[in-house]
């Protein structure tokens, strides 16, 4: 991906950072609590097609 | 100049090619040009569709990036065959653009607001990505008055079936008139919103190729056209032909219309 594009990237819900989490092809909002998947290389920054982190998870995030 | 090259990759047999993508496709050159926005630019494509707007910025605008954003699984596998080198593509709606405050100097969207749930919403995010002095510019068809392929179809369709009101896009969509667009963006809090017409000829070489496109389904019109009985669709057809402006050769010169708009963001 395009760093300077990914680095304008933002949540849609809270318009926070987001955290790219190579090994899993995700774009991770923790303020949100969700994970953005990533299909085909097109970022889905969808709310509704994100996962919601785990508790463990949105703790590390 | 090499304006077609992107362009000419899309599908082209399509049904709903054959009926309006092929006109819609035309709007986007004279739209960039009468935005006049300067190269090196970076561009949003809000709801870019199967991306013919995006690719014309690539082909037209010398842009500094491009990104698109497209709520629609379908519309989105078509860009990516045709532009993904060159649009950085997301997964996104229009009323929540997954992008930074002032991220871009020109946020545009063609043909699309219109169907969009919230318009005024899509257009707060469209101001708010972009930067203080961007521009925000969109397009969509005058689906009430010249976009004249539709209109003689649906004015000989309501004439003969009144509950044809309740598809015709010139009745569906309010907001594709030249007051509600100025006042959609006024009401955005952009500043100097400028709102023109953008007139492109639909050529048919007879009321046979204009006819023929309606009867592929995809679309509102073509898909009332299937939903009728054989009967009904010959009336109709008839009745479509005696309203059309046919000339002596039996070629038929219509105009699409397109209203277009266009503001800055004018952020403090």
């Amino acid at each position: 991906m395009d760093p300077k594009l990914l680095e304008i990237l933002v949540c849609p819900v809270t318009k926070g950072p987001l955290v790219y989490d190579r090994e899993k092809q995700e774009l991770v909002s923790k303020a949100a609590r969700l994970a953005y998947p990533i299909r085909d290389g097109i970022p889905v920054m969808l709310e509704d097609e994100a996962r919601k982190l785990t508790p463990e998870e949105a703790e590390r995030a | 100049m090499t304006h077609e090259r992107v362009s000419d990759t899309w599908e082209r047999g399509s049904p709903y090619e054959r009926y309006v993508g092929r006109w819609s496709r035309r709007v986007a050159p004279p739209f960039l040009s009468w935005l006049g926005i300067p190269d090196g630019r970076r561009w949003l494509d809000v709801g870019c569709g199967t991306g013919a707007l995006s690719a014309a910025i690539v082909d037209r605008c010398s842009p500094s990036s491009v990104a698109g954003v497209e709520p629609s699984d379908g519309f989105l596998d078509t860009a990516r065959a045709n532009l993904a080198d060159r649009v950085a593509l997301r997964q996104g709606s229009a009323a929540a653009i997954p992008f930074g405050d002032s991220s871009f100097d020109a946020v545009v969207s063609g043909l699309v607001l219109n169907f969009v749930p919230d318009p005024r919403a899509a257009l707060a995010e469209m101001a708010r990505v972009a930067d203080g002095s961007g521009t925000i510019g969109a397009y969509v068809w005058d689906y009430a008055g010249r976009m004249e392929l539709m209109r003689h179809f649906w004015d000989a369709a309501v004439e003969l079936d009144p509950r044809a009101a309740d598809i015709d896009e010139g009745i569906r969509f309010p907001l594709c008139r030249p007051e509600a667009l100025g006042k959609l963006f006024a009401e955005a809090g952009l500043d100097g919103v400028d709102v023109t017409a953008i007139d492109i000829a639909t050529p048919f070489a007879s009321f046979d190729e204009y006819w023929q496109p309606f009867l592929g389904g995809q679309g509102p019109a073509p898909a009332y056209c299937m939903s009728l009985d054989e009967t009904a669709r010959a009336r109709l057809r008839d009745r479509v032909r005696e309203r059309i402006p046919i000339a002596a050769d039996g070629s038929i010169s219509l105009v699409a219309r397109a209203w277009a708009v266009r503001a800055i963001a004018a952020k403090a």
